[in-house]
């Protein structure tokens, strides 16, 4: 990238992601906060921060919260008291701040925020193997042995693009299947972060290996501008030099990188949310999302509970995400992203309301009814879509499909999800091919 | 390096410029045809075919097909004597390699989408649910083909995760689904109107079809194949997505690839030298004013990006420091790897496909990711810094700034520094008192140039 080039990126950068209607910038007003005054307690830094987030001109993002395996409805959003044991297992239900509103008692947390969390409690898709539903909750089609869907992610990639150093799209910690760029190309594929619970976590090769130092960098850029003279003829050779570009950028805007230091946070808020892969995943998620992220997907494995369900889910599952996700739902407001940020929670399908006879009872696939939780950006709170029956088998009011779902998103966000793209074969495919859930706003 | 999928090192190259035979070319062709990274290299184009991977076919699944492949292309087996290896196969995958070829397949259908994509280059699966609205397959041309594969049983065992496929005495009956009443599918060849009467496995008559050298499928789609891998494109795309609709870009162009893969009696190595010795084939990569904007018809040579394996393999070998596999014995290069799923984040990060999907386009798309890695990731420049790495090996034996700058890039692009490169490099030469980390950045800029990247 020549000088142009990069006074360009800033130019752009500044202008449109780091200043706001007064003309300050929020990291450089975040900075001060930070740095100049150490005795800040931890809300008023927080307060601070949604203090200085432009509400104006934000723009929209997305958290999707993907639980691979398939959590079960019954023990997390639509629990059936009346059903018994054969159904319920020794698990029981909480009421919520919500009148009538009712869900498991493994997440009392998230049962006091009922009122800003909205359910959809019919999703339903017919679809029982893990691969291919997954594949159709992160992309809105069932897969075809042909063609791969692209990712909700890589959508949002492709239809907002842009010149900043931060990748649109980030796939955080593990991955489910159909998180891809499917048949749009690598250009639009998530950028990829590790888990970020692990001690050092920081943007992977964002900076040259310690060894190499200013001096040597700049001798290494002088020597490839050297080199690197062949012509551009090809889509693809252009596509590397905007790589190459925006690795540069990257490389020069500590403030991209620093979004993925989540060692910057108050350790209170960090424990907050879990000193776990989930909760500092989430944690992550809010630092990219206030960096300009536009589309993160934290994926948290291990709900494909056929064996020892009643184990995993009170002792370990259950209070990881009431934690990590109540402390989402607090720091999204706090900060001011609230109102610009959708928060999405769905497995690939739900869980046979009936226990299992395995020695360690567990539920096996369901695909017919599941609950979607969804949240902020405009979603109305204490919300709840759709009914399952008392068995919680069938879903008997308001059923939706994995296709709304993706048509919600686009629509929340601010893309048209009736347009069309074209298959690489020219086949015409809509970004969503349902309207989305009605009653959610 | 399409014949191998290996970069040529300095004394290959000094070879070939120093050979004074006016039939040089072909001599090397010739020579390259015969490397036993030739069989590697196209055991690998099949594993993308037939998607060899360890979660459809277990690890003694893969290593079976993995052998059979060798073996095949070892003794430059005819293809269609391969297919109808790969089709008509009985017994147990962990033994008998072809039968996994129906390994990801659990259903007919599948089987045709899988049959039909491989060996036709056509795509069937939309008539599986209705009438193709532009095509001539219908649904019950799918349903038809499917019939080929209902007299034969797929069951699990003997061992864990392992399938047998065992031929029956009578076909079993497919119901066409949408159609009122109940409509049988019947084992007819896509094409014809006649069933097939015959007292030979239907698996068996439709390969006696797909393989004839009447029929316009197979060997016109086998030559695409081959024709794209060289050329980084192929006279129709997708791979498998031939059709009315679809039209191949030059006509003729097929039908003579076609009819010469015909005539040497399916001979992949005789097609492959054909298309290297053609005149498409070696002009040049450069565009002129005249076909700057040619994408598709082959009036210039398309730079084609390194597949992840060639191109970890060809960081490997000018670094002087190979990667571990683990399962494989030190020293194994990328593209020996017969499963796509070895550890390895340098591949992964170079999009190596899944092959997962019957498709297995390959994606050598550049991203974001692979350039941060190429530049800054710790295991790169280890290689390119490492002690026994061949810049530290060159300074050990006494070679001169200068000599390893040339054979850097001879080893890199295959040429010699230009005189403004050269002007470069003895600028940051004289001005730093050790060489090696000069050398360092040089290797580490040829690395990241698109020269490096790609093919051309």
């Amino acid at each position: 990238m020549n000088r142009e080039d990069r006074e360009l990126v800033r130019h752009l950068t500044d202008d449109v992601w780091f200043r706001d209607c007064e003309g300050w910038s929020r990291r450089n007003f975040l900075k001060i906060g930070l740095t100049g005054v150490l005795a800040l307690s931890l809300p008023d830094i927080l307060q601070l921060r949604a203090m200085a987030s432009p509400i104006q001109t934000r723009k929209r993002s997305v958290i999707m919260l993907f639980m691979g395996g398939g959590p079960s409805h019954i023990d997390t959003f639509d629990p059936k008291p009346d059903a018994g044991p054969d159904y319920m297992g020794p698990m029981k239900a909480i009421p919520t701040n919500v009148d009538g509103v009712m869900i498991n008692e493994g997440l009392p947390r998230l049962a006091q925020m009922m009122d800003r969390i909205a359910l959809v409690r019919s999703m339903g898709s017919g679809e029982n193997s893990h691969q291919r539903a997954q594949h159709l909750l992160q992309t809105g089609y069932t897969p075809l042995a042909s063609l791969e869907y692209p990712s909700y992610g890589s959508v949002v990639a492709r239809e907002r693009g842009g010149e900043k150093s931060l990748p649109n799209y980030v796939s955080v910690y593990q991955r489910a299947d159909g998180y891809g760029p499917g048949f749009f190309g690598d250009t639009y594929a998530p950028f990829l972060a590790g888990d970020p619970n692990r001690r050092g976590f920081k943007f992977p090769d964002g900076t040259p290996p310690r060894q190499v130092d200013a001096e040597r960098m700049s001798r290494r850029r002088a020597l490839l501008r050297a080199i690197d003279t062949m012509r551009r003829d090809d889509d693809r050779m252009k596509a590397l030099d905007s790589f190459y570009s925006k690795a540069f950028a990257i490389m020069e805007d500590p403030e991209a990188r620093e979004a993925f230091e989540i060692s910057r946070e108050p350790e209170q808020l960090r424990e907050r949310y879990g000193r776990n892969s989930f909760g500092q995943s989430c944690l992550l998620a809010t630092r990219l999302v206030e960096a300009g992220v536009d589309y993160v997907t934290v994926t948290m494995q291990g709900w494909d509970t056929h064996e020892r369900n009643f184990e995993s889910l009170p002792n370990r599952l259950l209070p990881t995400i009431d934690r990590a996700m109540s402390a989402l739902f607090e720091d999204l407001q706090r900060r001011g992203l609230w109102d610009s940020t959708l928060v999405v929670w769905t497995g690939e399908f739900g869980r046979t309301p009936k226990v299992n006879k395995n020695a360690r009872p567990g539920r096996d696939h369901w695909g017919a009814a599941w609950t979607v939780l969804l949240a902020g950006c405009g979603i109305r709170g204490g919300t709840v879509v759709g009914r399952t029956d008392g068995l919680g088998q069938k879903v008997v009011e308001s059923p939706v499909s994995p296709s709304s779902l993706a048509a919600t998103i686009y629509e929340r966000i601010g893309i048209d999800y009736k347009k069309y793209y074209e298959t690489p074969a020219g086949r015409p495919i809509r970004l969503a091919a349902s309207d989305p859930i009605p009653g959610l706003v | 390096m399409d014949l191998i999928g290996t970069l040529p090192t300095p004394e290959q190259i000094a070879d070939y410029a120093d050979d004074r035979s006016p039939k040089k070319r072909e001599h090397l062709i010739d020579k390259l045809l015969r490397r036993p990274e030739f069989i590697y290299y196209w055991t690998q184009w099949w594993g993308d075919m037939l998607r060899v991977e360890r979660r459809t076919m277990k690890e003694r699944g893969v290593k079976a097909i993995s052998r059979y492949l060798r073996t095949a292309i070892l003794q430059n087996r005819p293809l269609d004597q391969m297919a109808r290896e790969l089709l008509t196969a009985t017994g147990r995958s962990y033994d008998n390699g072809p039968v996994n070829f129906y390994s990801p397949i659990r259903r007919p259908q599948q089987a045709v989408v899988q049959f039909s994509s491989v060996f036709m280059g056509v795509r069937m699966e939309c008539a599986q649910c209705h009438n193709h609205p532009y095509e001539s397959w219908t649904q019950n041309d799918f349903y038809n083909l499917a019939m080929f594969f209902r007299q034969t049983r797929l069951k699990g065992g003997p061992e864990k995760d392992e399938i047998t496929l065992e031929d029956l005495p009578k076909p079993q009956g497919l119901r066409i689904p949408n159609r009122a009443g109940n409509v049988q599918a019947q084992p007819i060849l896509p094409g014809e109107r006649e069933v097939a009467r015959t007292s030979q496995n239907l698996r068996s008559v439709l390969a006696d079809w797909i393989t004839s050298k009447e029929n316009p499928y197979f060997a016109q789609s086998m030559a695409n194949r081959i024709w794209a891998r060289l050329m980084g494109r192929g006279v129709f795309e997708p791979l498998d997505d031939y059709r009315a609709t679809n039209p191949p870009v030059d006509r003729e162009l097929l039908q003579v690839l076609s009819d010469l893969f015909v005539e040497s009696g399916f001979d992949m190595r005789a097609l492959i030298k054909q298309v290297v010795m053609s005149r498409a084939y070696s002009v040049s990569s450069e565009a002129n004013p005249s076909n700057e904007s040619d994408t598709k018809y082959f009036s210039r040579y398309y730079a084609k990006r390194l597949a992840a394996e060639v191109f970890v393999d060809a960081v490997c070998d000018v670094t002087g420091r190979r990667e571990r596999y683990s399962g494989y014995d030190p020293g194994t290069r990328a593209i020996q790897l017969e499963d796509v799923n070895v550890y390895s984040r340098f591949l992964d990060v170079f999009n190596r496909p899944k092959r997962r999907i019957v498709i297995c386009n390959r994606n050598n798309d550049p991203s974001l990711v692979q350039a941060l890695f190429l530049m800054n990731n710790g295991a790169i420049h280890n290689k390119i810094a490492s002690k026994e790495g061949s810049i530290a090996n060159w300074l050990k034996v006494g070679a001169r700034p200068q000599q390893i700058v040339d054979r850097l890039f001879t080893y890199c692009l295959g040429r010699l520094p230009r005189a403004k490169e050269s002007e470069t490099i003895n600028g940051f030469l004289m001005k730093s008192r050790d060489p090696k980390p000069v050398l360092e950045d040089v290797l580490w800029a040829l690395i990241n140039s698109r020269e490096f990247q790609y093919n051309h």
